[in-house]
């Protein structure tokens, strides 16, 4: 048994750039991962300088790093 | 969640790409000023081709929606945010115990789908999909016969008659309605102006999935079968609020221009 729901098909847009195929994009259900980050930091990058907002992104990969 | 918070990781790297901070490929070990580290690692890469690329897919702009009642909708997101955490999720967990093989869970899922057809009869009709109006009636006789009240699913399983999902709002934004602004409602989570009235067409075009019994069981049981897609998107978000916000457009928009 299996629920048609369950299924999300998630399609992966890459990209070769010199020797090397690049993950650049990640879509589900119509939401692109991309799209999603730059309505984030466009509001980010109003509100705070640069240095912050690099350090804000930088604390959260690393947050979600440790959870690896 | 190994795999999703990995995703989400990648992506958040990925995602600095048109800013320019692009990672050539997910790195372990030493953390210390990564972005910047990373900079010099793309110009050799070629972020330029990736960027052209991307833009070539997308060629239209970020998908925008105006916020005019920001703080009600974050006062909202904050209330449904400690709903999830809070009661959702350890009803989920609760839930999972209480019907512990999968299988009871999804015949559980299938059976709240299945009332769910009147909804679906209605706005396929509405959009003038009246093939998969027709496979919905169809599909509601054969899963509720064979099917025992809809807790299997042979009108799939067994003859592909896959249903067409739908509701109210979009059959407003195929009537080309613009979504008006952003609203986030107790309870119900994100929407639109146009989306409330959508919300307001379920209830009369969908009303059993739409009893609130019915909504609640429904949300308790889909996060027992681990579908949390809003705690991953949260999770790898610098700011919680905007990720939904974008999120909530991008799918509707999505919907609402796909030709299937």
């Amino acid at each position: 048994m299996k629920a048609r729901a369950l299924e999300t098909p998630v399609d992966y847009s890459l990209a070769k750039a010199g020797e090397r195929w690049f993950l650049y994009d990640v879509r589900s259900e119509g939401v692109s991962l991309v799209q999603n980050y730059r309505s984030q930091f466009r509001e980010l990058l109003v509100k705070r300088s640069v240095e912050q907002f690099l350090k804000q992104v930088n604390e959260k990969v690393k947050e979600n790093e440790s959870k690896l | 969640m190994k795999v999703s918070s990995s995703v989400i990781m990648l992506s958040l790297v990925v995602a600095c790409a048109p800013l320019g901070v692009y990672a050539g490929e997910k790195a372990g070990g030493n953390s210390s000023a990564r972005v910047e580290s990373r900079t010099a690692e793309t110009k050799s890469a070629g972020l330029d081709e990736l960027s052209k690329e991307y833009e070539k897919e997308n060629p239209e702009a970020v998908p925008l929606i105006s916020d005019p009642v920001r703080p009600w909708n974050v006062a909202c997101f904050h209330f449904n945010d400690k709903l999830y955490f809070w009661v959702l999720k350890p009803a989920g967990t609760g839930w999972r115990y209480f019907l512990y093989p999968r299988f009871t869970r999804i015949g559980v899922k299938n059976f709240i789908y299945n009332f769910g057809f009147t909804g679906r009869l209605f706005n396929n009709s509405f959009q003038a999909y009246f093939k998969d109006a027709g496979i919905e009636f169809v599909r509601f006789l054969t899963d509720t016969t064979l099917g025992v009240v809809g807790f299997w699913d042979p009108a799939e399983r067994l003859f592909h008659l896959k249903p067409r999902d739908t509701d109210f709002d979009e059959t407003l934004g195929r009537w080309r309605i613009g979504m008006g602004c952003y609203l986030t409602w107790p309870f119900f989570g994100p929407s639109s102006v146009r989306g409330t009235f959508g919300l307001i067409g379920d209830s009369a075009f969908d009303p059993i999935r739409s009893h609130w019994s019915f909504q609640l069981l429904s949300m308790i049981n889909t996060n027992s079968l681990g579908e949390n897609e809003y705690e991953t998107l949260r999770q790898g978000a610098l700011d919680p609020y905007v990720a939904i916000r974008s999120a909530y457009v991008q799918n509707r928009q999505k919907k609402i221009s796909s030709k299937e």
